[in-house]
């Protein structure tokens, strides 16, 4: 049963134009890229703040507009004899999973294309799909949780995109800030601690060092490095993203089995 | 049998039903009347679960309808008051998912589809259908699966004279075939003519619950519209004529 809801919420995703031209812009950039630097370690460094700054955002308008958008009809669906459970997962996994699995196509075919055979090279694009694909579980189960939680959609878009602008651009100069300001005290560990709280931090120190791109690793990404060595760094990154993806999921399960339609 | 227990539901500080105790009766058609606001929608979707009251319990042939007891919904056909549905949807496609989910194949499918005049929009976008040709969709999913409960949030809304009235004559050989009716309405000619049980709420509170003859003799007025405007004025001082001039 559960299936062939998710086959029904996936064709219904593929039917509008919004996820094609998302797939489609990831695959001209991309492409475009490839054709400006033919070097596929530049490339994945052009693409990085990319990544960085579009999938999050999408990820989390995606979910709110899928949700409010069907929200009449998640009373039909409802009304039936299925487990609410079933038709939150199906909704997320749907919504999530063909955001990644465009963002995916768009990125590695031209990887496929033009680093046949470098392994390095298509490892680092796998790294920027994968690292991309948890960043838009993260901001797709916030935006979900969000909706699900507010009946004004006006506030809860509202709130998204004041979250949004917080991780992407706000936190980090906060965070230089107060390393400015207490730059005569030990702070080394406290910064390092600080950056658990933004997921953005995490997927841009994750992949630079993956990419090993020196000039994009900014002060926490060294600092990770010069704690905890390349490897060790990397594991924790990756450990505490996931647990990122895993909470906003958590929340919004929570929110919408007790919520009423 | 559908019986509630001490229902009440709470929504931010406004308490939409209050303690509310009530038994719907197989082979009964039992109109829910009452002011907008007044809690009407709020206790059909407490039944069908899209709401979880905060206290209090639902039984359906008494067995409780909790968060645990999806499947009991099975034996539910509920319209909703908005009839909107995937746009990009057809209608034919519609019933195919929801017979994918109920796991069986629709019963009086057929039937159902002449007597509400759906054949001619069957392979068509639900997006191009009128507000009209919506509600009949939507009469169609909550009726094709034969339920024993059907819950009516304003049946009529939207359709045309003789679309309404092929809708009341459904509703009356439901009820001889033992069905539980449940329908809100503000048209109090419509309750006249179907009403078994007539159940009056107020800012979530039930103020009147019984046969419409017990209702004429409470009331002291010769006809059902009648009562029911006198119990709208009594409990609302007369706030409410908009509601008596529909019903007209």
């Amino acid at each position: 049963m559960w299936i062939g809801l998710l086959g029904y919420e996936v064709r219904e995703a593929l039917r509008g134009r919004w996820v094609w031209a998302y797939g489609a812009f990831f695959l001209l950039l991309t492409e475009g890229l490839f054709r400006f630097a033919s070097d596929p370690a530049r490339v994945s460094v052009g693409l990085l703040n990319v990544v960085l700054f579009i999938v999050p955002v999408v990820a989390l308008f995606w979910a709110l507009v899928g949700f409010y958008q069907t929200r009449d009809f998640l009373e039909l669906i409802l009304s039936q004899p299925v487990p609410r459970r079933w038709v939150l997962w199906t909704k997320i996994g749907s919504g999530a999973g063909t955001l990644i699995l465009f963002f995916a196509i768009g990125i590695l075919i031209p990887y496929l294309l033009h680093a046949r055979g470098q392994w390095a090279a298509l490892s680092e694009g796998l790294w920027l799909v994968g690292t991309g694909s948890l960043l838009i579980v993260i901001y797709y189960g916030i935006g979900f949780g969000l909706a699900v939680t507010r009946e004004d959609r006006t506030r809860a878009f509202g709130i998204g995109m004041v979250f949004w602008f917080f991780t992407a651009v706000l936190y980090d100069a906060l965070l230089l800030l107060l390393l400015l300001l207490l730059r005569d005290y030990p702070v080394e560990r406290p910064a390092f601690v600080l950056t658990f709280f933004n997921p953005l931090d995490l997927a841009r120190i994750l992949l630079t060092m993956r990419l090993e791109a020196a000039l994009l690793m900014g002060y926490t990404g060294a600092l990770y490095e010069r704690l905890l060595g390349g490897v060790l760094g990397q594991l924790i990154a990756l450990g505490v993203l996931l647990l990122w993806a895993v909470g906003p999921l958590g929340w919004a399960q929570w929110r919408f089995m007790r919520r009423d339609f | 049998m559908i019986e509630l227990r001490g229902v009440s539901k709470r929504f931010g500080s406004r308490l939409v039903l209050r303690n509310v105790g009530v038994t719907f009766r197989p082979g009964e058609v039992t109109a829910l009347i009452g002011p907008n606001g007044s809690g009407k929608t709020t206790l059909l979707k407490s039944i069908v679960g899209l709401v979880q009251p905060d206290t209090g319990q639902i039984f359906l042939n008494g067995v409780p309808l909790d968060g645990g007891a999806w499947a009991c919904r099975d034996r539910i056909g509920y319209l909703s008051q908005v009839a909107r549905f995937p746009e990009n949807l057809t209608v034919q496609e519609l019933v195919a998912m929801l017979t994918m989910l109920r796991r069986r194949a629709p019963e009086r499918l057929q039937e159902l589809r002449t007597y509400f005049r759906l054949e001619s929009v069957w392979d068509k976008p639900l997006r191009i259908l009128s507000g009209g040709t919506r509600q009949r969709v939507a009469l169609l999913l909550a009726w094709m699966f034969d339920p024993e409960v059907l819950l009516l949030d304003e049946p009529t809304a939207g359709l045309d004279p003789v679309a309404a009235a092929r809708l009341k004559d459904l509703i009356l050989q439901e009820r001889e075939r033992g069905k539980v009716l449940l329908l809100t309405t503000h048209v109090l000619a419509e309750v006249e003519e179907l009403a078994d049980q007539i159940v009056f709420l107020l800012d979530g509170e039930v103020h009147f619950a019984g046969s419409p003859e017990e209702l004429l003799l409470r009331t002291g007025e010769s006809t059902v519209e009648g009562a029911i405007v006198q119990l709208l004025d009594a409990h609302t001082g007369g706030v409410l004529h908009v509601d008596r001039v529909i019903g007209l």
